[in-house]
């Protein structure tokens, strides 16, 4: 009965209704006490209303008046109302017992005409309705009244004072029922004239009622603080001194996945997956230590492991351990993410460091056998006659000049796109000797083209030549090959411009509409892209070339023409950045006026004064303490700001997280309007009212955004701010969290530029897949004619056949390395598969040597094998590859030393062992040399792709096993690999 | 008389390549550039030939698309083709294709002795 009907709840503020019963002997005793009562209200501002005998009235306000209050005047301005106790009384009872809307209808009427009740101010009564019904015997209808007062009082505010006449029992019949129905019980004055046992009696049930009062309060506070942990966004528990798990709230439980019989009541070591941090953790506590942000591992219902940082501290009470309360931050997806970001930095670090010399090596490896074709080549031409091998040599010829305009094109692809544009070398140039140079060859090419060319003005500039060319070349051949010739192709040139050189190229027919938008994008994409038309990387590159001299380049694409159009600027910068950067309004900072303080720090009880002192001691006592515990917790909290905002919006608390981040300490920002943490502009659009109304109206209002420090700065926050109200639905106040995201949101942010990264690398993948398939067409027909050609010619001409043999070499190499190339790409893309069958290791091993003899004869190497059988599933094609280039690793870094090469049997496993006696490799090289694109040493002095030890680890790690790299303590180098031998009996696959 | 060959490949250097090593070892070998040029050629072809090397990749009709209309027909469709491509996966395209397959770069000798199985000699 006294849940909620007593004292103040902590907070949730003032005006809890207060339900006290005077007992009296005499009526001046009694006048007297109420007039205490009204006046301290009437004083306070507070309405008051008495509902009272005639006598009783009269004596009341005569009270009143010898203390300076005219009751009639009050009465006369709203402020009081003076009703009879009998006639209400009437009005109320329906039959034997009060009607509980009648009481409603009839009391909420009375506290409305004060001005008092729901919105307003507490209202101070004074009745004597159950003093009528007790003394005319009517016990039950009078305790029924008390309970609709009590009833009332959880919806309405008001301090209600009952005066019984202590006459009206007999000795303590009924006393106590009267009493339990109140939260305070204040004695009659004469009951020192009873006798002792009376006064015991009185004694005993103020006490009672005192008591009954207090834990009532606590208990209220202690429900409300409850609810409020529970309903916080911050996981909290606390763990009892024997490591048990006490309390949990539900974003705890949420953050791991159990309900709480499966947490609470269990040891919280069955939670912790790192026992001795767990271990020293309760040391630290138990010592008085204040843990803060410790990182621990949690298991969490799912089996997953949730990240966690725990802030924690003990409580004693007279020197005992009590508990531990713990807030935890779940870090686990920053962890995450966190993990993934070092993995791609490193692997895009890696890449970046990489691409230029891979654009090296596909520069200088593939050129160089073409170079050899190409020499020898023009060589054979010099010495055929017969009109067949011209015809074969010219191919061979014309294959070379497309494979080294393909590689051409995929440097230029790789500077531009990898290492971040085209370098020019501006020279003074004239437009007009490049255009005119580029145009006489098509027109030797293409003579069915008619070409018109206009030029004006100064066509001169500092400009790159070369490159000028290739655009030049590329446009005009990208017209002859796309364009209608039923009309001549025209060139202008404008050099009136001071500025920069204009020039359009316009040629007859169109271009779909759909390929417009990524023209100048490579490849085109490989669905509209029609092979025998290179990489379709021409555009792309010209669009960088023209970009390289802060010039553009456009299209225009009717049904009849297309008009290609760039500007040269002639004597440019570098072509500007642009660089996008996001304006945020500057933050405003205009103080709220100031406010009442409302919330935590102020109890803000209004009690009585009739209320006995120590009887307020009490329930303020018990309140007080709930009061400090939630304080000091929420105080605690480093990582969120925590504080209460009255109903209006103005901060009333303020923790140690709030000061952390926003930067203000409790002195200066309590009072304030929460507008002062928000930009001006969001003021200005109604942001803080609206979050207050959608938390009033749904009790919760999450979101996130920009926030404003003390110092002007910002920080990502997230709010959650959650609508405080009283058991009445009475709102009181908000509770808002904040936490500072600044780091996530930045975490976030450089997840989405990595992504972007990553997608670069996935386009050089594609990039490579794409490459080494269109070098092969070339390749083939290379390849075809050289053996043609060997066929065909005669083998006597030792001359002629030491240039053709010298080819073919040359040939094979291409061929290799374009195959390293694919396998790469493979590999990126994940489509490296093997083709399992049964074989012999020792087998392949000593297939692979024999053709590497030669090799590594012309190398001065001696190749020595010693090899156990190892019959299983192996990829046969595979294996020779790792071998084979392990042998050529070994000759390449080793010229002129033994190799030897050996195969052993070790508990289940095939160990392939290839030791050279050359320098050896620099100790920290020897992880990395298994990496894309690492080689031991300068690619100035070997060849190669840098991939061969790369594709040695792949192939070895899917056959399951490992390639590693040492150096002998004899000196020189050796990789070993080792291969778990699957039976070739299981049918695994 | 020595077996008819068809090449389809949209390189002409290829092709012509390709026509030239096959003409050198005692073949006859004729060219299409794409899968309508090679249907083409069966249609007003006065013999069937023998194998069919076929490209994957090419403009107008590519090389599964000629594929289809080949065994639509029922006297062209006993025809062995041959799949030549640069594809990494070039094998499985193939198979999909009930057609054997020779990777580029190709090289003569085990062009020839492929060649050859199909081609039983000449009667």
């Amino acid at each position: 009965m006294f849940e909620g009907s007593g004292a103040a709840a902590p907070g949730r503020g003032s005006g809890r209704a207060l339900h006290s019963v005077q007992f009296y002997d005499t009526d001046e005793f009694l006048y007297q006490r109420v007039a205490e009562h009204l006046a301290a209200g009437l004083t306070a501002g507070e309405p008051v209303a008495v509902i009272a005998a005639p006598g009783h009235r009269r004596g009341i306000a005569q009270q009143l008046e010898a203390g300076g209050i005219d009751l009639e005047a009050m009465v006369a301005d709203g402020r009081a109302a003076v009703l009879d106790a009998q006639e209400t009384l009437t009005e109320l009872m329906s039959g034997d017992l009060p009607d509980r809307e009648r009481f409603r209808a009839r009391v909420v009427g009375i506290l409305a005409a004060t001005g008092a009740g729901a919105a307003g101010a507490p209202v101070r009564i004074y009745g004597e309705m159950v003093d009528v019904l007790w003394r005319s015997g009517r016990r039950a209808a009078a305790l029924r009244l008390e309970e609709l007062w009590s009833e009332l009082a959880e919806v309405y505010r008001f301090s209600l004072l009952c005066g019984y006449a202590s006459d009206g029992f007999h000795r303590d019949h009924g006393l106590s029922a009267v009493c339990a129905l109140h939260s305070h019980v204040m004695p009659p004055e004469a009951n020192a004239a009873l006798n002792g046992e009376g006064h015991e009696t009185w004694r005993l049930l103020s006490e009672i009622s005192r008591r009954s009062a207090a834990e009532a309060a606590a208990r209220a506070a202690r429900d409300d603080l409850e609810e409020l942990l529970d309903d916080a966004p911050v996981p909290i528990h606390s763990v009892d001194a024997s490591g048990k798990i006490l309390y949990a709230n539900r974003a705890e439980l949420e953050m791991l996945g159990y309900t709480a019989d499966e947490y609470i009541g269990h040891p919280v070591s069955e939670f912790h997956v790192d026992a001795p941090v767990l271990d020293d953790m309760l040391e630290r506590l138990s010592r008085g230590e204040t843990l803060h942000d410790r990182e621990v591992e949690l298991l969490a219902k799912d089996g997953s492991i949730r990240h966690v940082l725990v802030s924690s501290k003990m409580t004693f009470k007279d020197g005992k351990q009590v508990a531990t309360r713990c807030f935890s931050r779940d870090i686990t997806q920053r962890k995450q993410a966190e993990e993934e970001r070092d993995k791609v930095i490193a692997d895009l670090s890696r890449t970046v460091r990489l691409n230029d010399m891979f654009a090296g090596i596909l520069g200088h490896d593939l050129r160089g056998p073409l170079s050899t074709i190409v020499m020898a080549g023009q060589l054979l031409l010099g010495q055929t006659q017969d009109a067949r091998g011209v015809r074969t040599i010219q191919r061979i010829l014309s294959s070379a000049g497309r494979m080294q305009q393909m590689i051409g094109q995929l440097l230029d692809f790789a500077r531009a796109r990898m290492d971040g544009g085209i370098e020019l070398e501006r020279a003074p140039t004239d437009i007009s000797d490049i255009a005119r140079d580029v145009i006489e060859e098509v027109r030797f090419t293409r003579p069915e083209w008619q070409i018109e060319v206009e030029a004006h003005g100064d066509l001169r500039g500092q400009l790159d030549g070369p490159r000028l060319s290739q655009v030049f070349s590329n446009l005009v051949g990208n017209a002859v090959q796309h364009g209608s010739a039923e009309r001549p192709l025209q060139v202008t040139i404008d050099g009136r411009d001071r500025e920069a050189i204009r020039v359009a190229i316009e040629n007859a027919g169109a271009i779909a509409p759909e390929l417009l938008p990524n023209l100048f994008s490579p490849f085109r994409g490989s669905q509209t892209r029609v092979r025998g038309q290179g990489l379709g990387l021409g555009l792309f590159i010209t669009d960088h070339i023209v970009r390289a001299h802060g010039g553009q380049i456009a299209v225009d694409s009717a049904e009849s023409s297309t008009v290609f159009r760039f500007d040269l600027p002639r004597h440019s910068e570098t072509a500007a950045v642009a660089t996008f950067d996001a304006h945020e309004p500057e933050p405003g900072s205009g103080p709220a006026p100031g406010m009442d303080n409302f919330g935590l720090s102020d109890p803000a009880m209004r009690v009585g004064a009739l209320a006995e002192a120590a009887e307020k001691r009490l329930v303020q006592e018990a309140t007080r303490q709930h009061e400090e515990r939630f304080r000091l917790l929420v105080e605690s909290v480093k990582d969120y700001a925590i504080f209460m905002l009255d109903p209006d919006g103005h901060v009333a608390t303020w923790n140690s997280g709030a000061q952390r981040i926003k930067g203000y300490t409790a002195d200066e920002i309590i009072g304030r309007h929460f507008s002062a943490f928000y930009p001006e502009h969001e003021i200005r659009a109604g942001k803080t009212e609206y979050e207050l109304a959608a938390a009033q109206r749904d009790g919760r209002f999450e979101d996130e955004g920009w926030r404003i420090r003390k110092d002007g700065t910002k920080f990502w926050a997230n709010v959650v701010i959650t609508a405080l109200r009283d058991r009445s639905g009475l709102l009181v106040g908000y509770a808002k969290v904040t936490r500072d995201l600044t780091e996530r949101r930045k975490v976030e942010q450089e997840r989405i530029a990595l992504a972007q990264a990553t997608e670069a690398v996935r386009l050089r993948d594609e990039f490579l897949s794409l490459a080494s398939h269109e070098l092969k067409t070339p390749l083939t027909v290379l390849q075809l004619q050289l053996e043609a050609l060997r066929d065909r010619i005669d083998v006597s001409d030792r001359g002629v056949l030491s240039k053709l043999e010298r080819s073919m070499r040359a040939g094979s190499r291409l061929a290799e390395l374009v195959e390293m190339l694919l396998d790469v790409s493979r590999i990126a893309t994940g489509r490296f598969a093997l083709n399992l069958e049964r074989a012999d290791v020792a087998d392949i091993v000593e297939s692979a040597v024999d053709r590497m003899q030669d090799a590594a004869e012309v190398a001065g190497c001696g190749l020595s094998v010693t090899a156990e059988h190892a019959i299983g599933r192996w990829d046969r094609s595979r294996l020779d590859q790792l071998i084979s280039s392990l042998i050529s690793n070994a000759i390449r870094y080793a010229a002129g030393t033994p190799i030897a090469i050996g195969v052993t049997r070790e508990q289940g496993d095939v160990v392939i062992a290839v030791r050279d006696r050359g320098p050896g490799i620099p100790t920290e090289q020897l992880v990395r040399i298994f990496g894309r694109f690492e080689r031991g040493a300068s690619m100035r002095h070997f060849g190669g792709l840098g991939l061969g030890l790369y594709l040695v680890r792949q192939i070895a790690e899917a056959h399951g096993g490992t390639a590693t790299a040492s150096n002998a303590s004899g000196g020189g180098a050796c990789i070993t690999v080792r291969l778990p031998i699957i039976s070739p009996d299981d049918a695994v696959a | 008389m020595e077996h008819l060959i068809l090449v389809v490949d949209d390189d002409r250097d290829i092709r012509d390549s390709l026509i030239e090593t096959l003409e050198d070892h005692g073949f006859r070998a004729t060219g299409a550039a794409n899968g309508v040029e090679a249907l083409d050629v069966l249609r007003k072809s006065p013999e069937r030939p023998s194998l069919i090397l076929l490209d994957l990749m090419m403009p107008v009709m590519d090389g599964p698309g000629f594929r289809e209309e080949q065994l639509k027909n029922p006297s062209w469709a006993e025809i062995p083709v041959v799949v030549i491509s640069a594809y990494s996966d070039a094998e499985a395209r193939a198979r999909g294709l009930d057609a054997e397959c020779m990777r580029k770069p190709l090289k003569i000798r085990p062009l020839i002795d492929m060649v050859r199985r199909h081609c039983a000699p000449a009667s």
